[in-house]
């Protein structure tokens, strides 16, 4: 198996390979010849288009990255690209496409078996389980390893967007939906921290976002953003003045462009999760299940914003200070766990902000230790172009649950740590569904009393 | 051609997931507009050109110089046609 893949990837690169199979699929759930072809041949425009962009930040990126360690004397070498780039890594990857069906399975199984009340309809995040299954094979070196973390982190996201279905609810205001989305694993995490944070007294202040929002604007458009870090990264590698700006110019356009290149992917993939996305919800007729949704639709609360703004530049500092780290934080900025922070906290900004900075070192540590992984990904599927020696990785990198299932991956190679960290993760996570779940009770009866109030009074 | 706006967080998933839906079924009845998805970032740049913005942060209190409509619907599934007629409504298509 592993000769015959190889085989195709020398002689026809992911390129072409990729498209081949995803026509091969469109065909397979009836969608017509042409807009099988034309989906198919836009993955290949989408891996292309991307190799283009991330070669080129990393050419530009790299020996200010490695001119910047040089002179402030930290080992900072890490390039971080961007979940954009990476994506494109994940997305030239063999066995990417195994991903859906097994999603795809699993969710169907637990929703007939009434596991979870979630159809997850995030065809997109799908490509955040396959980042993990190639991460994971990465470490263990097995596939078939490599996706069953995968399999794993689908069930934790649909059991993690029932116990949050009613916090949830409460931040936005909208019934029937919920977020199954990865980055809300760290809540395990978060979830015991913040239960001491809520016993200090004076951390309970409510302070009015949204005016502070309108008052500052919306986070600096991306362009400006890697403008200012491209110049100031460039000033502190003591470029000459004429380098930096253009450096600065660079990053600002590489932070906008490479996310419109990412889109071409959900292009390709748009007629087919559409339709699965029908099939799915045609399945269960009559049943009241929550649509599971990317994140965006929580991102009406402004706080999300403030405390990713706040946060962003004590989280560079950070990265300069921390010992053991190798990441320069250049594409994704502050506060990755924050989405996490704002469900517990229930929006409360002062203690997002706390959370997140202090959950920020692991962010910086995981993504230290799969940059290895995701460098050698770059170099073996071809779609980034590497200066020999040079690193890349992504701040979300797997993150705390990626580490976690590959650490447990690492037991079928006489590793054993990693099942201690896999229990203490279980007995975390215990600890947290049964405190959210008593916390969904008391907001759920919340509701009820005010709806009762309403009806009373009308 | 009229431009209307959606946005998300990085201007690729969620909200090309919104503008790809809506762009079919603009194009099932011929209506000359488009939908394009950009980084909520960015939203700003594009005011200036565009005839309606669908927002797909539900609870977002901003005001914006055009008319909003809740974006939640062509996510769900769920009273899509209905708000699809409120978006031609508010780009003067009925």
């Amino acid at each position: 198996m592993q000769a015959v893949m190889n085989y195709i990837l020398n002689n026809l690169g992911s390129s072409v390979f990729m498209p081949a199979v995803m026509i091969l699929i469109g065909l397979a759930i009836r969608m017509r010849v042409m807009d099988s072809i034309s989906s198919g041949l836009m993955l290949g425009v989408a891996l292309i288009g991307m190799s283009m962009g991330t070669a080129y930040l990393v050419s530009a990126m790299g020996p200010v990255v490695q001119a910047f360690s040089v002179s402030t004397g930290t080992n900072l070498t890490t390039v971080d690209v961007g979940w954009a780039a990476v994506s494109a890594i994940v997305w030239a990857w063999p066995y990417v496409l195994l991903m859906f069906p097994l999603f795809i399975g699993i969710n169907l199984f637990m929703l007939g078996f009434k596991l979870t009340n979630c159809l997850n309809i995030d065809m997109w995040n799908v490509w955040e389980k396959a980042c993990t299954a190639f991460l994971v094979t990465g470490v263990t070196g097995s596939v078939v390893i490599g996706l069953a973390a995968g399999c794993v982190q689908t069930v934790v996201e649909l059991l993690n967007a029932d116990a949050q279905y009613y916090h949830v609810k409460r931040l936005t205001g909208v019934p029937g939906v919920s977020c199954p989305h990865p980055q809300l694993i760290a809540s395990v995490l978060i979830y015991p921290v913040d239960l001491l944070l809520r016993k200090i007294p004076g951390l309970n202040k409510d302070i009015n976002a949204d005016a502070l929002r309108a008052k500052y604007g919306s986070f600096f458009e991306n362009h400006i953003i890697g403008f200012i870090v491209g110049t100031i990264m460039a000033l502190i590698a003591r470029l000459p003045v004429a380098k930096c700006l253009q450096i600065g110019v660079q990053l600002g356009a590489m932070l906008f462009v490479l996310p419109m290149l990412a889109k071409l992917f959900m292009q390709a993939l748009a007629p087919i999760s559409e339709a699965v996305g029908e099939k799915m919800k045609n399945r269960f007729p009559g049943r009241d299940f929550t649509i599971g949704l990317d994140w965006p639709f929580m991102g009406g609360r402004s706080e999300l914003w403030l405390a990713k703004v706040i946060v962003t530049p004590l989280c560079l500092i950070m990265a300069v200070m921390l010992p053991g780290n190798t990441v320069l934080p250049i594409a994704a900025l502050g506060g990755v766990y924050m989405l996490s922070c704002m469900v517990i906290t229930n929006a409360n900004l002062i203690r997002m902000i706390i959370l997140g900075l202090l959950f920020q070192p692991i962010v910086f540590y995981t993504a230290s230790y799969f940059a290895p992984i995701i460098t050698a990904g770059a170099r073996a599927y071809g779609t980034l172009k590497l200066l020999p020696g040079q690193t890349i990785t992504r701040l979300s990198a797997g993150g705390d649950f990626g580490y976690v299932l590959g650490s447990l991956g690492k037991v079928f190679q006489g590793n054993f740590l990693g099942i201690l960290l896999f229990a203490g993760w279980v007995l975390l996570a215990i600890f947290y569904f049964r405190g959210f779940k008593k916390e969904a009770k008391k907001i759920r009866e919340e509701e009820e009393g005010a709806e009762d109030e309403g009806s009373r009074a009308a | 051609m009229k431009q209307i706006i959606t946005a998300c967080g990085s201007g690729v998933a969620t909200s090309q997931t919104v503008a790809s839906k809506v762009n079919r079924m603009l194009a099932e009845r011929k209506i000359n507009a488009r939908v394009e998805a950009v980084n909520v970032n960015n939203l700003k740049s594009y005011m200036k050109t565009c005839v309606a913005y669908i927002s797909v942060f539900p609870g977002d209190k901003r005001e914006f110089p055009v008319p909003v409509i809740d974006g939640m619907p062509f996510l769900t599934g769920r009273g899509i046609e209905a708000q699809f007629e409120k978006l031609l409504e508010a780009i003067g298509e009925k």
